[in-house]
């Protein structure tokens, strides 16, 4: 598999190469080709997703958002299927509502749309989702946030799904935007986190913008309240209930738009970070009695080294620094810059921003979904970002700014910095899109991290990695038994040639989107892990000592703790 | 001497060194001085502006301490286009088109006046702010390196380079600078913060408590410096004085949160230039927060916007009573003493503005 992929590589480098006899690199030109590339794959495999703003003159803050992207397995035949959540047009206005789409893998990247036959088109104005097997009973279901009642899929186990948000009592009713599985009481059942945004609505929508030129704008959340994030316990009988204040989840800003369950403090139990749009990010410790302590402020992870609450859109946890702790990333507006906190231990970070390098090259951009992720498979942890500005006019406004942005492709060098790379590996990143949802897996199973976006109100861009395997990865299914099925929550620590990885298996992150549940470990030159410890959200760990690489391994929760 | 004359006067005159770090204010930003910098061969006392000059000048001032940016460019670039070769008025002109986010013809304006006038200082400044805000450091900082060599003592300069090396990891030399600044300026609580910040990267909390201790004292508002205190407190495990720091700045900040979101609607009447309902907003909002200085402020800006200076004036001086850190109100002071032959009080409102403004009011560089 990796000689076929290197050799696909050399041919589309030596033919990027050819494109460009005899000339130079300039500044503000895409640079010669390195590996790997991204080629830009929607159409090619069969993805044909354009998501549905439904834009109007009125400008609607909904409009803004763009919506989310899941990976999942709705058929369990081990691949990556791709779910696309969509939007408009705008509750109320006349057009026709397409509905969400969800493809169909044939396990070569190949994607159907088996919407009308999955019965998850939906109805109501779309945001993001989340995929997990909540109920344990084999399959993956899919969760669906909204401008409006979310809706709760339970997939039937025969390529069918059922919607049933209102009877399982996660059916939200106002405006909600990232959505995450986990199971933060270790219950062996997954939970439900909903990041909730402001309370506009259809009928209080606000003029903003510049009234002396009588221009409007779509609105900063500041003009409307913020609605509060809620937090449902799963019954293990197929509903939920609201804990929110029981678990002391009692932060009082709403605004959230990404989310993500990392046992930051490592002490077996899983945390929750929440990025919020201008107004302090929240982190609960687990104290690890189904209860949340708020320690944002100690953490430092809040506001920006400054003190100032920022634009928080997507947000990711991964270990940048291999100190095999879980930092965090999170997206900001223009005008702010993308933060970087770096985990010290006990809860407590340091903004790493600034050193890591990565100030600068957001500043004039506006990131929404985010991942940590080994494009290079070289054994750290790389970034993307893929961007797009909120206010669509905003070059009236700013003309340093443009609506459309390229996406970042940051390369972890190893040194605790990062460098904007992604013009280097692929014409996709000198070109400009509105990106916001985002969200990672093999979808060709070749062994490198393929990149889906889904952008606002444009075609969907599916990125194949080509030659992201020239060097060794090795990828961990797993399926808990004590734990939840899909073993949501267990930490991976893998050990080659000398180097620690660790990895943890999350349901939601970036922003209103979710990885495929498969970790994915790049090995660089190791051609075998030395070992392989898997630490269980039950609390059993797991050894595996000599585990040959380049291959998806797929690992059952054994019964002896 | 009629108001506007001595307001462009006031301007010309006073050293009202502009930095990255207006973002936050929402009062209008300053105009720097026009370059008179003996470097830069410029001494607006000696060169006066032609008169038909110097009231476009005189209307782009209004309107840019109004906010109203575009309208200031438009306004300096007739005076511009009267005396081209006029580092002042291209100064004035290119600050206002960054205030007013026109990045490329503030760009083109401070690039033009630098090729007449290599030796300018402000126009550099200016070229150097508009980097800081595209994020372009590398371009920014051989600019205020160039402005150092020209003028050692250029605070500016010296505060945005030792930014700028604090934010590219440079701690030893953001520390010298920085330490540099305020042997020159004691007084900048921005300078003490940021020195704070370069010092705790160097492990060196002392004196980043030291520093921070003093810019809480020589700005108790100032939320960020009571938020990095904290955080200097979490680390070194001193529980107690972190929580009493983490309250303060949750006060501040929740404060500064109530007050931006009470205030939409007088904001929204003063875009409208509705001056007499923005003050009876604001009015309102002071009773509900009559320890607003900010409110204070813009109680006072609308008295005069509505030609009523007796009024203003008391506003003003209860604004700067509840919060001395406020430019705008001791600029406004300082123009109204004027006019009134209170010359003493005047220069002091002047000196209170200059010190406030020598660098800008907060560190972030948007």
């Amino acid at each position: 598999m990796r000689t076929r992929r290197a050799s696909s590589f050399a041919a589309v480098a030596l033919a990027a190469l050819a494109a460009m006899p005899g000339r130079s690199v300039a500044a503000g030109q895409p640079a010669a080709l390195e590996s790997p590339v991204f080629t830009e794959s929607a159409a090619a495999m069969g993805v044909r997703f354009r998501h549905v703003a439904g834009r109007t003159p009125e400008k609607n803050m909904i409009e803004t958002m763009g919506s989310g992207v899941c990976f999942l397995d709705y058929d369990g035949d081990g691949d990556a299927d791709l779910f696309f959540v969509q939007s408009g047009p705008v509750p109320g206005a006349s057009g026709t509502r397409t509905g969400h789409v969800l493809y169909r893998n044939d396990g070569k990247g190949r994607f159907t749309d088996v919407s009308a036959a999955a019965g998850v088109a939906g109805t109501g104005y779309g945001m993001g989702c989340a995929a997990a097997d909540f109920d344990n009973d084999g399959d993956q279901d899919l969760y669906v946030t909204q401008f409006g009642p979310n809706l709760l899929y339970r997939n039937n186990g025969n390529g069918t799904f059922s919607e049933g948000g209102g009877k399982a009592g996660v059916a939200y009713p106002l405006w909600s935007t990232s959505a995450a599985f986990a199971d933060y009481d270790a219950d062996g059942r997954l939970d439900l986190f909903v990041a909730n945004y402001v309370d506009f609505a259809m009928n209080n929508n606000k003029w903003c913008g510049d009234s002396i030129r009588k221009i409007r704008a779509y609105c900063h959340p500041d003009a409307y309240e913020g609605v509060p994030d809620v937090l449902y316990h799963n019954n293990g009988d197929g509903t939920f209930t609201d804990v929110t204040k029981k678990a002391g989840l009692t932060e009082r800003w709403g605004k959230g738009l990404g989310a993500v369950f990392s046992d930051l403090d490592d002490d077996g139990d899983l945390d929750l970070y929440v990025a919020k749009d201008s107004v302090p990010n929240a982190l609960y410790r687990n104290n690890g009695n189904g209860t949340f302590t708020d320690v944002t402020l100690d953490s430092g992870t809040g506001y920006s080294e400054d003190g100032k609450p920022e634009a928080g859109m997507g947000t990711d946890a991964g270990d940048y620094d291999g100190d095999g702790r879980f930092d965090l990333f999170v997206v900001h507006l223009s005008g702010e810059v993308n933060e970087l906190y770096r985990n010290l231990g006990g809860l407590r970070f340091e903004v790493a921003t600034y050193p890591a390098g990565i100030a600068e090259v957001g500043v004039l951009w506006v990131g929404f979904g985010t991942n940590f992720f080994d494009y290079d498979n070289d054994g750290d942890l790389d970034l993307y970002v893929a961007n797009g500005h909120i206010v669509d006019n905003i070059p009236l406004f700013n003309d340093a700014l443009s609506y459309a942005q390229r996406d970042f492709l940051l390369e972890n060098t190893g040194t605790g910095r990062f460098k904007d790379v992604g013009r280097k590996h692929g014409a996709y990143f000198s070109k400009a899109f509105v990106g916001r949802g985002m969200a990672l897996a093999d979808i060709d199973a070749d062994g490198d991290l393929d990149v889906v976006v889904s952008n606002n109100d444009q075609a969907a861009v599916l990125l194949r990695n080509d030659g992201g395997n020239a060097k060794h990865y090795l990828r961990l299914r797993l399926r808990g038994t004590r734990s939840n099925r899909d073993g949501i929550g267990a930490k991976v620590i893998v050990t080659a040639a000398g180097r620690k990885q660790v990895e943890e298996l999350r349901s939601g992150t970036s922003y209103l989107s979710q990885n495929e549940l498969v970790l994915h470990f790049g090995l660089g030159a190791a051609g075998r892990a030395d070992q392989v410890e898997i630490r269980w959200p039950s609390g059993t760990r797991q050894l595996l000592r000599d585990v040959a690489a380049d291959r998806t391994i797929s690992i059952e929760e054994s019964s002896a703790r | 001497m009629s108001p506007r004359s001595c307001t462009v006067i006031l301007l010309l005159g006073m050293l009202a060194g502009s930095c990255e770090g207006c973002r936050q204010g929402s009062t209008p930003a300053h105009p720097p001085r026009a370059d008179a910098n003996p470097a830069g061969g410029w001494d607006p006392a000696s060169v006066p502006l032609p008169a038909d000059a110097a009231r476009w000048v005189d209307q782009g001032v209004a309107e840019y301490r109004q906010g109203k940016y575009l309208e200031a460019a438009a306004s300096f670039k007739q005076a511009r286009d009267l005396v081209p070769a006029d580092p002042r008025v291209s100064t004035f002109l290119g600050t206002a088109l960054l205030h007013a986010k026109r990045y490329t013809p503030a760009q083109e304006e401070f690039h033009r006046i630098l090729t007449l006038h290599p030796e300018a200082i402000d126009p550099r400044l200016g070229l150097a702010r508009i980097y800081i805000r595209l994020g372009d450091y590398p371009s920014a900082i051989p600019l205020f390196q160039e402005v150092l060599s020209k003028d050692p003592n250029n605070a500016q300069a010296l505060y945005n380079l030792g930014l700028l090396r604090y934010r590219t990891a440079d701690y030893a030399g953001a520390r010298e600078l920085l330490e540099r600044l305020l042997t020159l300026k004691a007084d900048l609580p921005e300078a003490h913060y940021t020195l704070a910040l370069t010092c705790a990267r160097q492990g060196d909390d002392a004196t980043a408590e030291k520093e921070l201790q003093r810019a809480v004292a020589l700005a108790p508002e100032n939320s960020q410096a009571h938020f990095q205190l904290a955080s200097l407190y979490v680390r070194k495990g001193r529980k107690e004085e972190a929580e009493r720091e983490q309250k303060i700045f949750e006060r501040l900040w929740d404060r500064q949160a109530s007050d931006r979101a009470a205030e939409g609607r007088a904001r929204e009447l003063l875009r409208k230039e509705d001056y007499a309902g923005a003050l009876k907003e604001y009015n309102r909002l002071l009773e509900i927060n009559p320890q607003s200085g900010r409110f204070q402020l813009w109680k006072g800006l609308c008295f005069l916007k509505l030609g009523r200076k007796e009024e203003a004036l008391p506003a003003l001086e209860r604004a700067v009573a509840l919060d001395p850190r406020l430019p705008d109100a001791q600029f406004q002071l300082a123009i109204l003493y004027q006019e009134r032959g209170e010359a003493r009080k005047s220069e002091e409102a002047r000196r209170a503005f200059e010190a406030l403004e020598a660098i800008g009011e907060n560190k972030t560089g948007f």
